[in-house]
Formats: C-alpha cells, structure tokens, sequence
C-alpha cells in the first residue's frame, strides 16, 4: 500500500519531529560563513557572534559540526518550566501554556546542544518528564468526557494531540456512527423501516422487540 | 460503511432470533428439517443479513387487501428482541460497564448499530455510548500501562472487549509506545 | 512547468516588492500545509499543481548544483562542503514532503478510483499524471479480477460499481469522519442541531463535514 493504515490521518513521532525542526531558533555563529541558496527559506550569511535566527534542522546540523551555540529559549529553563508545572497542578481541568511543539524542541536541544543550557540538562529533562505526565492524565481525563458531536482540547502541543488522536478520533467516530443510526430512522421513508415498525406496533407478543 | 468492509461482511453474519410470520414451503431446511415447510411462528435465528432482508420485504396479498379492511402489510418473519439487547442485559451495563462480557459478540458496536437502523432506538444509542465511552476509557489507561494489564481484573477485562474495542486497544498502545521510542531515543 | 509558466514567473520577479527568497519560504510552507492536510483530512484535495511545479524546478537545480560541486570536491574547503551538506539536509526534507504528499493521495486515488471516476469534480483534483496512474491501475486491477474470477461468475454478477440494493459498490470518502482542527477565527458550526462556538486558537475533535467549508477558508486550519 502507497500509505500504512497507521499512517492514514495521522503522523508518526518523527514526523511531528519533523515539521518542528521547520521551527526557528536563536544561534551565535562561532565562524563567519557564507550563506546559501535553498529551496525553501535561504540560509543567511552568518557572521562570528552576531546572533541570527535558522530553523532548527540546520541549528542542529551546524551545532554538531561545532559551527555555533544555540540560545535556549527562555522557557527551557528550570524556573519557567516550574511554574508550569505548578499551574497544571493548581488547575486541574486546563493545560498550562507550552510552546506549540514544546516536546521536539526540547528533546533535539538537550540531545545535540546540552551544553548550551544555563541550568542543568538533566533538571531540565526531568521537569519535562513531570510535565508530560501531569498533562497525559488531564488528556486521558477528558476522554471520558468523549461524545459524539465534539470536544476541546485547548493548550495541548502538536506532539501530545498526535499521542492520543488514533484513540479518540476512533471512539468519536463509533460513537457518531451509533448515533446516526437513528437518523436513517428518522429521515427516511424506506419499506424497511415501515415494516420494522410494525413490528413494534404489534403489542401481542410480549418477547417482540418493545422499547421500555 | 464500505462494501469490501470484512469486519461489517462478519458482523452481517452474526445471528439474530426471529419468528416467522407465516408459513413457507420448503424453507425447513433453515431449521435443520430439509424438504419440509417452515411453519409460521417458528422461531430461530438467522444471520443479519438474512433476518433484514426477510423482515423488510413485504408480502403483499391482493385477495387479503379485499376482504380485510384492516389490511396490514406483512413480512416474512419478525425480529425477536436478542439476549444482548434484553432488559436483564442492559440493566447489566447501566451498573457495570467494566464487567461486561463483550466478547461472545464480537462486533457489538457494530450491532447495535444495524439495529438502530432498524428501530431507532435512542434509549439504546445512548446507553451503550455510555459504555463505550467509560469502557473505551478504562482501556485507554491500560493501553498507556501495558506492562500491568496482563493481571488479574485486567486481564478479565482485556478477555471481555469485543473486536472494535481490540483493535482499538492496539492503535491506542501502538500510539502510546512509538512517543516513548521516540522520546527515549538517543541521538547517533 | 511550460513556457507560460514561466513567462510568468519572470514577469512577477520584475513586479516592485516582489521578494523571490520571501516566496521560496512562503512556498516550502505552503507545502507542508499541503501534506498536512492531505494526510488528516478524509476526502482527496486538489492536486497543488502550481506549487509543486515551481518546488519540481527548484528542486531540480539544486540536485544539478550538488552534482557540479561534488565533481571538483577533491579541491573544495571545508566551509564548501558544509555548505553542500547543509543543501543536500534541505534537499532530503524537501524532497520527504513531497513524496509523503504523493503517497497520501495515491492510496486515497487507490481507495476512491470508482468514485473519483464517476465524478467530474473529483476528477478535476487529479494531476494529469495522478489521472493517468489512477487508469492503467483501474485498468490492471480489473485484468487481475477478470483473470482470477469474475470470468467464471454469471455476467449479472460481475459488474463493480452496483450502488443499488444495500451497500454501494463504490467507496465514497466519509466526510463524517472526525478531525482535529484548530480555529485561527472565531465561527459557528452545527453537528446534529448543536451549535458549536469556535473560539479563536481554540482545539477541536468534530466532523470534518462540518468545518469542510471553513477548511477551505482557512478560517480553521486541520491539525
């Protein structure tokens, strides 16, 4: 088949990965070098010590070849995931305020650009983890608030809404079916219908399908 | 819907009680008596397919029509109210959604809803998406734990999901383990 | 891409303000939108014949430029070749989009062939090439049918595309699906005589039918 089933409305984990890496991040050159032609956004001249902003997919790739340090953004830092991870626990029925693909941005940063961090990595690391968990049992709370005509899902980044859509958008389309089942009733005249429901109107025989 | 659908081709083939509204030549051998007639209020059960087409089509009699006023249109047999749908039964699940066996019928979402097409039930519709959801999110905390679900309650629950919820089971835990791999990962 | 195109192409280059690098960025995302959509949205959207034209030739350039440089590598400095490595990284991901873009529509062309077939409107999606694939496939399927099985059914039984009596034949994308899509305005939209508020930014798990029309707006975008 041209797309697994699996694939099919949804993405994998790298995939999100991917379109996060389109992300643009703060470096500081540590050489100058010469831009570059693209296909899509150019590549700037980049110059020692001056800062410029590139998608994080070439911030990576030039961090690893020692060509510059990335500047964290403020929300990879101890005190700022701290505060949201209060706010999730103050208010028990709302995601705090994370970037919108808070975890593939921090998980790249810490993987290739660790010393680039003021506070510790591993703090850091292990104050997303307790984020991701906090916030995966709010998620998976508000399933069973799941019907069949819509639900909100304010303040979830791409990469937790990915996690969980196989699940709910296969509950949400069981339980639409169900319920449109009762519109065939509704809407259409058919022989079968009529004749289904003689069978109710028949009061005799008490084992004859009856609703309550 | 889609008609190379095998799991709605399965469900169609899943049975349904009914009683036969009239008698029928040669028709026995549906109840294990070939050669012989079926006799009317005879009851058995026959696959969906089958049950739908023969409740649906009408038997439409001229004569009948002149002598009796009060003509009705008749149908070959009448669907019997299923255990699955019994009072006793859905009495079970307002009380325990959990606990409930599912796995005897094994489509019995899709069921329910052939039968809604049918009756339009809306008591039911609502009932059972009410379980479906409280069982849906049950299996939902199990698929995100998978190293604890093969134990006591459950596995007896894991042993009581019909297929739908099975395979749903599997996407969700699918999804679930491919973020883990991915966030474990070490960089190369 | 034929001459026309890119007659105008270079008529637009010369329009004042026109910026060719704010259009390649603009380009590359308009892509990924594209490929996002195709893959979360149950129907087949039309085929973003312009875009991807002008991505083909960029794309082509690029692949002619690292060819030239790979020759005479041996000389090159190191900066030269980080360069090529940082061209090549770009060409990959641009390259991943397009493919996945293709796929995705294929195995929605694979799926809906009948439908899109019986349907000028849905035909009009296709690509010339899309259009074509979808009818030597059709065509080799229905060889495969006739060859295996349908040969030996009574002719009354071997038609494909019955849509009376029942289930259709022809599968139809179900446009009742539900989808998360994500308001960038504020809107209202009915499921099942319920009104729902859009509120701007706000996420939402309904029925693509319902924000089909504001889908194609961009008043809310599929996540």
């Amino acid at each position: 088949m041209s797309l697994p089933k699996s694939y099919q409305q949804n993405f994998s984990p790298q995939e999100i990965n991917f379109l996060a890496e389109q992300e643009l991040v703060t470096v500081i050159p540590r050489y100058s070098m010469n831009g570059a032609q693209l296909i899509g956004a150019k590549m700037p001249k980049l110059r020692a010590l001056n800062r410029e902003q590139i998608p994080l997919w070439l911030a990576t790739l030039l961090k690893k070849q020692e060509k510059c340090n990335i500047v964290v953004p403020e929300w990879l830092s101890v005190e700022y995931l701290r505060v949201r991870y209060d706010e999730e626990i103050k208010y028990p029925s709302k995601f705090s305020n994370l970037p919108w693909h808070w975890l593939p941005i921090a998980k790249k940063l810490l993987d290739y650009a660790s010393d680039d961090f003021i506070d510790p990595p591993h703090e850091i690391r292990s104050l997303l983890q307790d984020l991701r968990e906090v916030r995966l049992v709010k998620a998976r709370k508000g399933i069973r608030e799941l019907n069949h005509v819509y639900i909100q899902l304010d303040g979830l980044s791409l990469m937790e809404i990915n996690e969980i859509r196989p699940f709910i958008l296969e509950v949400m389309d069981q339980l639409r079916k169900m319920n449109d089942s009762l519109k065939v009733k509704a809407e259409e005249e058919m022989p079968r219908q009529a004749a289904a429901q003689m069978d109710r109107d028949e009061d005799s025989d008490d084992d004859i399908y009856q609703k309550e | 819907m889609s008609y190379y659908d095998i799991d709605d081709i399965l469900a169609d083939s899943q049975k349904l009680p009914c009683k036969f509204s009239i008698t029928i030549p040669g028709l026995g051998y549906l109840n294990g008596e070939p050669g012989c007639p079926i006799k009317e209020n005879v009851r058995l059960e026959l696959p969906i397919w089958l049950a739908e087409i023969l409740a649906i089509c009408s038997i439409s009699n001229s004569s009948d029509y002149e002598e009796n006023d009060e003509y009705r249109e008749t149908t070959f047999l009448k669907l019997l109210e299923p255990e699955f749908f019994s009072p006793v039964f859905l009495n079970f699940i307002k009380s325990d959604a959990l606990r409930l066996n599912l796995n005897p019928y094994m489509f019995y979402y899709r069921i329910v809803t052939k039968w809604s097409n049918m009756f339009g039930d809306a008591e039911l519709v609502e009932l059972i998406s009410k379980a479906l959801v409280d069982r849906a999110s049950e299996l939902n905390d199990l698929s995100f734990k998978l190293n604890d679900h093969f134990r006591g309650g459950n596995l007896e629950f894991m042993n009581n999901l019909d297929s739908y919820e099975k395979q749903l089971f599997k996407n969700s835990h699918k999804s679930y383990k491919d973020l883990k791999i991915w966030w474990l990962k070490k960089p190369n | 891409m034929n001459f026309d195109d890119i007659l105008k192409e270079f008529e637009a280059s010369k329009r004042p303000g026109y910026n060719e690098d704010e259009r390649r960025a603009e380009d590359v995302r308009l892509l990924v939108d594209a490929w996002v959509k195709e893959r979360t949205v149950p129907e087949l959207l039309p085929y973003e014949q312009e875009l991807i034209d002008r991505i083909l030739i960029r794309i082509r350039k690029q692949i002619e430029l690292i060819e030239m440089n790979s020759i005479e590598l041996q000389t090159h400095e190191r900066e030269i070749k980080l360069r090529l490595v940082v061209i090549e990284s770009e060409l990959d991901r641009v390259q991943f989009i397009i493919r996945s873009y293709t796929r995705t529509r294929l195995q929605k062309i694979d799926k809906y062939s009948l439908y899109i077939r019986s349907n000028d409107k849905e035909t009009a999606k296709l690509s010339n090439n899309e259009f074509a694939y979808m009818e030597r496939h059709l065509e080799l399927l229905l060889e495969l049918y006739n060859s295996q099985f349908m040969k030996n059914l009574p002719e009354s039984l071997q038609a494909i595309d019955e849509t009376g009596g029942g289930v259709s034949m022809i599968d139809e994308p179900d446009l009742d699906r539900p989808v998360f899509v994500q308001a960038t305005a504020e809107n209202v939209v009915e499921v099942d005589d319920e009104e729902i508020e859009l509120t701007k930014n706000g996420i939402y798990v309904v029925r693509y039918r319902a924000v089909k029309d504001l889908v194609e707006t961009g008043d809310v975008r599929v996540l």
